[in-house]
């Protein structure tokens, strides 16, 4: 297929990418404590990116066989694409499997449900008007880079995700508690604890207790804190910075948020469900710090907008919505592996305890609507809990919280302990002011 | 080839029940973001699923190669077999009346017929009306998509259904800046026969690109709750997020609580509510006259005069529920089941004119447009594009960053008016349910008047 693809796009006076994908996924779901399904296939095709007369081109088809057809249809979409001034991988060659691990792939139906079944029991037992869900998937995906100017790159890799959790359905009061992970790895898999988080949260939520409008502290749960990321992905997203839509575009070297606030990529991460060796472009992936003590160091880049900011590419990944899922349809663009926050200094109950009158939060429910570009985290308070005098007193509900990333990180307080969620790996972040709107 | 191959292989006597959909369809897409091109694709899809019941269990497999259709049946069989003894209850399908037919949409004007060289330009030149109104204006990002289809569906109880599916969707942002904060507005569009639906529009482009810039000089206002009027975007959005996901049968099938709370003949509004689901409106994005399987699209009204009348099903939740299936049952490609999902969800016309519902609010928000929805069941939010301060029954000053939201069963029990100008306007994106997003749904209101919600603003 390599000769057939070099030779159709050189023929034809232009250079060329060529991805082959492969995912074979097999999920399995518990609903309101029962077993529900098994999902399972494999998914996959080809992606060709063309540069002809200097504007790029794109297409892709489910049908791996069809490179000559998909070739062509690039080169007819190139004729009306954006010129660029960037040149695919050149030369060099990876065949990686470091974020493989067999057990994963060798991971059978069986294992799943027995899983399952165990977590489903263990939260039916701690409370009976819970009604608990499971979800676990595994996938593994194989991804092939070609490109005309002579780069050959192969990676493999598996993830396993789960989801775990319940709701509990009372007239007027909905309460949904869960927890999520993904890891490339299953020495990171840690179902047990996740369901110690949930019960945890439960009996937290037990009491429902409100809190007036008003500015109060707030801490973000590592499963929150990649809310607050959204809208920093971004403004760190090279494409937005290159076209003037980032409110950080011209501030490489200057402070913006708290001195405690140091974010990076770190797409070598051992365990990490977003750690690959190559990204979607076939450039060879490095750690990246982007926030150094609250001073932006650097930017999500791709081919394109890493040569406009001299930066190199890197972080292109071909993500469909926010989900770390490799798509074959969507054209890629600069956008975190593993999200890391720097640890801080405090333990996490320490943080809690300097809390007078302040809100815990885990979930918030519409962010993504809200002015994410402007920085505003704007939402309502899924799951949240009211701590005074250091303690938790309660679940508030009904409430809205807003904040805005360029204005309210300028004083943040990470906690020492740290956690994965999905592409994430945060500490628990003491943000002193916060707008809190309710009763 | 493929009408033949699938009703084959579904003849099949060995199993409860055996489906088969294959898709075959080609997608287009365009994003501008800035004064360029972000993305420009074409590209093709061919692929299906297998899904059986052998004693009540459900397996299911999906597959690119059509090659491969009679070994992913076979493995989807092996697969309900291996789970046979670990579910307790088994599924029961709602019997439904088997079809045979190949239908295809009344299609005005078809995505084909325009080229993808007209749709760039189209959209590039709106992109240019954005970016004239004003030195203010930072950015876009306009995204557009259309996918046409050919979905094949084959069952053993002699259901044959093909399908041609066409789908067009664009949301177009602009974003305003006054080098502090940024404001954004949108104009969208959708269809399910008619690309001209992108065509002439102009000088809303031009329009909204004004109200994002006026948006940066506008006040924010303290949150709290207040009366709200909302219209018929937003209507259609909350009646979406916050009722029409409560009604889909897998929420409630199995959920003993919530089957308390969503009980037929229960009260959850005033005398003039209806709410509505249906999929037979041609043209609108929610248009599906079979679902994914294989049923014929009903008319359902989730409540009728305040009093909850129906929900959405699939075969297996209304089987389960000893309800009608309503051709609820949709997949948002061949990679899924079909589990049920919202079609064109409405709030149907009432009798008040625009102006009696505003005319006694002493204080309130008039909130416009919607940048989306979410619910969890009993919360929901939503974000609308851009409100006014309703004051002594009139419409005043226009504020900025508020969010609404609010518990869905007090909110519907604050519909206090429902106006008499009901719209339908599709735009671009979709709904949401578990891993399938973007289903191609629409929703429509008319105006509204919420007693007392909770609004999101400066704290």
């Amino acid at each position: 297929m390599r000769e057939k693809f070099v030779k159709l796009v050189e023929q034809s006076g232009a250079s060329g990418e060529l991805l082959i994908l492969n995912i074979d996924k097999l999920s399995l779901s518990f609903e309101n404590g029962k077993f529900k399904n098994i999902e399972e296939g494999k998914n996959g095709g080809i992606a060709v990116r063309v540069i002809k007369d200097g504007k790029l081109g794109f297409s892709f088809s489910t049908d791996a066989e069809d490179v000559e057809s998909v070739v062509d249809e690039s080169l007819t979409v190139s004729k009306f694409g954006d010129k660029v001034d960037f040149q695919f991988v050149e030369g060099g060659s990876a065949d990686e499997k470091n974020f493989y691990d067999e057990r994963i792939e060798k991971e059978e139906r069986e294992k799943f449900i027995e899983e399952g079944e165990k977590v489903i029991e263990e939260l039916k037992a701690f409370k009976k008007e819970i009604e608990p869900f499971f979800y676990m998937e595994r996938d593994i995906i194989t991804k092939e880079i070609i490109t005309t100017d002579g780069f050959e790159g192969r990676i493999k890799k598996t993830v396993i995700t789960f989801a775990l959790g319940g709701q509990i359905m009372r007239e007027g009061d909905f309460l949904t508690i869960y927890d999520s992970k993904s890891f490339s790895s299953m020495d990171l898999v840690n179902i047990e604890s996740s369901v110690e988080k949930v019960k945890e949260q439960f009996i937290n939520a037990e009491n429902t207790t409100t809190i007036e409008t008003g500015t109060y502290p707030v801490i973000f749960t590592p499963k929150a804190t990649s809310l607050l990321l959204l809208p920093l992905s971004l403004a760190l997203n090279g494409r937005y910075v290159v076209k003037g839509l980032s409110l950080l575009k011209d501030k490489i070297g200057e402070k913006i948020f708290s001195e405690s606030l140091s974010i990076y990529d770190k797409p070598l991460l051992v365990g990490g469900a977003g750690s690959m060796e190559i990204d979607d472009e076939g450039s060879i992936t490095r750690e990246k710090v982007l926030i150094d003590k609250g001073v932006v160091r650097s930017f999500l880049t791709d081919l394109d907008s890493g040569k406009k900011l001299s930066l190199g590419g890197g972080n292109a990944l071909k993500k469909k919505g926010l989900t770390g899922e490799i798509d074959l349809e969507t054209m890629p663009s600069p956008s975190f592996t593993n999200a890391v926050i720097e640890e801080g200094k405090e333990d996490y109950t320490n943080l809690l305890r300097s809390v007078k009158k302040g809100l815990i939060v885990d979930s918030l429910m519409g962010v993504m609507m809200g002015n994410v570009l402007g920085g505003e985290v704007n939402g309502n308070i899924e799951l949240g809990f009211l701590v005074e005098n250091g303690e938790i007193v309660g679940r508030v509900k009904n409430m809205a919280l807003k904040l805005n990333i360029f204005r309210d990180l300028t004083e943040v307080y990470p906690s020492k302990e740290r956690e994965w969620h999905n592409l994430t790996l945060s500490p628990y972040l003491l943000i002193p002011k916060v707008s809190v709107s309710g009763k | 080839m493929i009408e033949d191959l699938i009703r084959n292989i579904v003849k099949r006597g060995d199993v409860d029940y055996l489906e088969i959909r294959v898709e075959k369809g080609e997608k287009t897409g365009v994003e501008i973001k800035g004064r360029s091109l972000e993305t420009l694709k074409r590209g093709r899809f061919l692929g299906g699923n297998a899904r059986v019941l052998v004693g009540g269990v459900w397996g299911f497999v999906y597959f690119n190669s059509l090659d491969e259709i009679k070994r992913k049946v076979e493995d989807a069989i092996s697969q309900a077999k291996t789970l046979k003894g670990l579910v307790k209850d088994k599924t029961i399908l709602a019997p439904v009346d088997t079809v045979e037919v190949k239908f295809k949409p009344k299609v005005i004007k078809h995505p084909n017929d325009v080229s993808l060289e007209e749709k760039v330009k189209t959209l590039m030149k709106y992109n240019e009306i954005f970016f004239s109104a004003g030195n203010e204006i930072v950015g876009t990002f306009i995204r557009y998509n259309d996918t046409v289809k050919k979905v094949y569906f084959a069952n053993s109880e002699g259901t044959y259904v093909e399908q041609d599916v066409i789908d067009i969707g664009s949301t177009m942002m602009v974003i305003a800046s006054n080098g502090k904060e940024t404001q954004r507005s949108k104009v969208g569009f959708g269809s399910s026969n008619d690309i001209s639906v992108m065509f002439g529009l102009e000088e809303e482009v031009k329009e909204k690109a004004k109200l994002a810039i006026e948006l940066l000089n506008a006040k924010e206002i303290k949150g709290g709750n207040f009366p709200v009027v909302i219209d018929q975007e937003l209507g259609g959005v909350f009646i979406h997020e916050a009722f029409g996901h409560l009604s889909e049968g897998d929420n409630i099938y199995e959920n003993e609580n919530l089957k308390r709370i969503m009980k037929i003949g229960r009260v959850f509004g005033s005398e003039g509510l209806n709410v509505f689901d249906t999929g037979d409106m041609e043209g609108k994005r929610g248009f599906v006259m079979y679902d994914s399987e294989g049923v014929k699209t009903k008319k359902v009204y989730l409540i009728k005069n305040g009093v909850l009348y129906g929900r959405l099903h699939s075969r297996e939740t209304a089987g389960k529920m000893n309800e009608e299936a309503t051709g609820n049952g949709r997949a948002i490609s061949y990679n899924f089941p079909p589990i049920p999902r919202m079609r064109i969800t409405c709030i149907e016309n009432g009798k008040v004119d625009f102006s009696d519902l505003i005319k006694d609010v002493k204080f309130g928000v008039y909130a416009k447009g919607a940048f989306g929805g979410q619910t969890n069941g009993e919360l929901f939010t939503f974000v609308p594009e851009v409100s006014y301060i309703i004051r002594d029954g009139k419409i005043s000053e226009m504020v900025k960053n508020i969010s609404l939201s609010g518990n869905v069963f007090t909110t519907l029990k604050n519909i206090v008016g429902i106006g008499n100008d009901f719209e339908i306007h599709d735009s671009g994106g979709g709904c949401g349910k578990g891993n399938q997003y973007p289903l191609p749904v629409s929703h429509g209101s008319p105006h509204i008047l919420i007693s007392n919600a909770l609004v999101g603003g400066k704290g």
